[in-house]
């Protein structure tokens, strides 16, 4: 079903009704908090949705998804807009407008190794463990660095600890985490925002709700 | 037993009711081409594929050639009917219809193979209001009522213009597409401190009225030159807006240029515009084309 179809009748300031789509991870505490600073209204409906994947909220219908499917959402024109990081973007490849950078959840997508880890010779692939790894190979082949790179879903910090690879390439927040593994960023490969981003058709067809949308969430540039 | 064929995602399989919708639909769309003046022309499904060809899917031929599986329908027409234009009375109106495939990741609504109609007209300078008028009434002819579409409008080197006049010098490939992304935060980032002129790249990219930005940025005469197709999707009571930052496929429009979403299916049902045709070694003779998916317009209806 295409976002604007079904019983939802409900219209924001501008007439139009939007489906949202929204990150339950990392960012989601950060961004219910954005959301209430931004007199949005939807701080109290989200902290309430429980478990709950469609929550309705007025002049807008929020779709409660899995980071990585935020993205696919919004680029199929199910959701007409969604909260979601670069880094899931990127990895996913998809094809959505990035309206605004969000103040809020920013980190550093690094390449992140044991102190003591061996250098790799030049004709020798580094073995790179990621829960990026589409992203992670396109980074590497712009610092010309052969890799290989092993899939994986979570605990990458494990992979690296355990010389399973040779380096992970994972977000990094505060660092802690890696320190408490006995790792360290080598690298830092890409800054990694939050994006408020639109679905190229809805961006169109709804622009005026959309860009009121981005003025509200956005304030100044980050 | 005939073992069902395996068919690769997106593929276009249709039988049934759907087979003769699709069938009627292109019979339509060509009785009207041709009742205006159009002559039906049948286009290679293969050429051979040469250095910097677009990327298309390829295989050897038993003659050891490299041969293409056709991607789109305007370039093919101009390199297959190109050398015939010579020394031909002015203007050559053709139309057409067949699939196109495109090796892309299979998404929705971004299929592989798409089958579709089109028409090119070579020899007229600024086609792209004729071209856009006749593309809405092919859409009209396929039961795609004004108020299911909105028409987005662009010209050809106007985001190249808008950025060089943010960033002070031409702009490299990864800004062009951060513009096509809207990510004005990023361009903001390399533009330097220029904030009346970040504020009209802003309002450029997010789809404000043309007044707020064009002149600040220096590009108030290309913006004009949209001007008579949005009115004229306006005037058929069709949404229309200036689009300062398309992601056009082909890369071979050289005027306006333009495309018609799907309030429903959220999809591009046809686009078209203005590109010159090599001719003698020059690209020199003025053309105009369309072209709908015929599966998303019918899906759209």
């Amino acid at each position: 079903m295409a976002a604007g179809e079904g019983a939802y009748s409900g219209a924001g300031p501008t007439g139009v009704a939007l489906t949202l789509a929204l990150p339950k991870g990392r960012l989601f505490e950060p961004l219910v908090a954005h959301a209430e600073a931004c007199g949005l209204g939807l701080g109290g409906v989200l902290a309430e949705a429980g478990r709950r994947l469609v929550v309705e909220a007025g002049w807008v219908r929020l779709l409660l998804l899995k980071d990585a499917d935020v993205p696919v959402y919004v680029e199929q024109g199910v959701a007409d807009a969604g909260v979601v990081g670069l880094d899931q973007v990127l990895e996913r490849g998809a094809d959505v407008l990035r309206l605004k950078r969000l103040p809020f959840g920013h980190c550093r997508l690094c390449l992140i190794s044991r102190p003591d880890a061996a250098r790799r010779d030049g004709g020798t692939p580094l073995v790179l463990a990621s829960k990026y790894p589409r992203l992670a190979a396109q980074l590497a082949r712009q610092r010309s660095l052969l890799v290989e790179v092993i899939p994986l879903a979570g605990s990458v910090e494990l992979a690296a600890r355990l010389k399973l690879a040779d380096a992970v390439v994972d977000l990094v927040e505060t660092g802690r985490t890696l320190r408490e593994n006995g790792l360290a960023p080598v690298e830092e490969w890409l800054r990694v925002a939050p994006y408020l981003v639109a679905n190229r058709a809805a961006f169109h067809l709804h622009g005026a709700a959309i860009r009121a949308l981005a003025q509200k969430l956005g304030g100044a540039r980050v | 037993m005939i073992a069902p064929v395996p068919v690769p995602a997106g593929v276009l399989s249709l039988s049934g009711a759907a087979a003769r919708r699709q069938h009627q639909a292109e019979r339509r769309c060509l009785d009207l081409l041709q009742g205006r003046g159009f002559e039906l022309v049948y286009l290679p499904v293969l050429e051979y594929a040469g250095p910097g060809s677009a990327p298309a899917y390829r295989f050897v031929d038993p003659t050891g050639r490299v041969v293409a599986v056709r991607t789109d329908f305007t370039p093919l027409a101009a390199r297959v009917l190109g050398r015939s234009l010579q020394g031909t009375q002015l203007p050559v109106q053709v139309c057409y219809a067949g699939e196109v495939v495109r090796p892309q990741p299979t998404r929705l609504r971004r299929l592989p193979e798409l089958y579709q109609v089109g028409f090119e007209v070579y020899g007229v300078e600024g086609g792209g209001l004729g071209t856009l008028e006749l593309t809405l009434d092919l859409l009209v002819e396929l039961g795609v009522p004004p108020s299911s579409c909105l028409v987005t409008v662009s010209v050809a080197q106007l985001t190249e213009r808008i950025l060089a006049a943010v960033l002070g010098r031409s702009p490299q490939v990864g800004e062009l597409e951060l513009a096509q992304t809207r990510d004005v935060d990023a361009l903001a980032e390399r533009a330097g401190g220029n904030v009346a002129a970040l504020e009209a790249l802003e309002a450029a990219l997010w789809g404000e009225p043309a007044e707020r930005w064009a002149a600040t940025l220096g590009v108030a005469g290309e913006v004009e030159r949209a001007a008579p197709l949005l009115a004229c999707a306006r005037g058929r009571g069709l949404q229309s807006a200036l689009d300062a930052a398309p992601r056009l496929a082909g890369g071979y429009y050289e005027g306006v240029a333009f495309a018609a979403w799907g309030r429903a299916t959220r999809a591009v049902l046809a686009a078209g515009g203005e590109y010159r045709v090599e001719r003698g070694g020059q690209r020199s003779l003025p053309a105009a084309g369309a072209s709908l998916a015929l599966g998303i317009v019918l899906e759209e209806a």
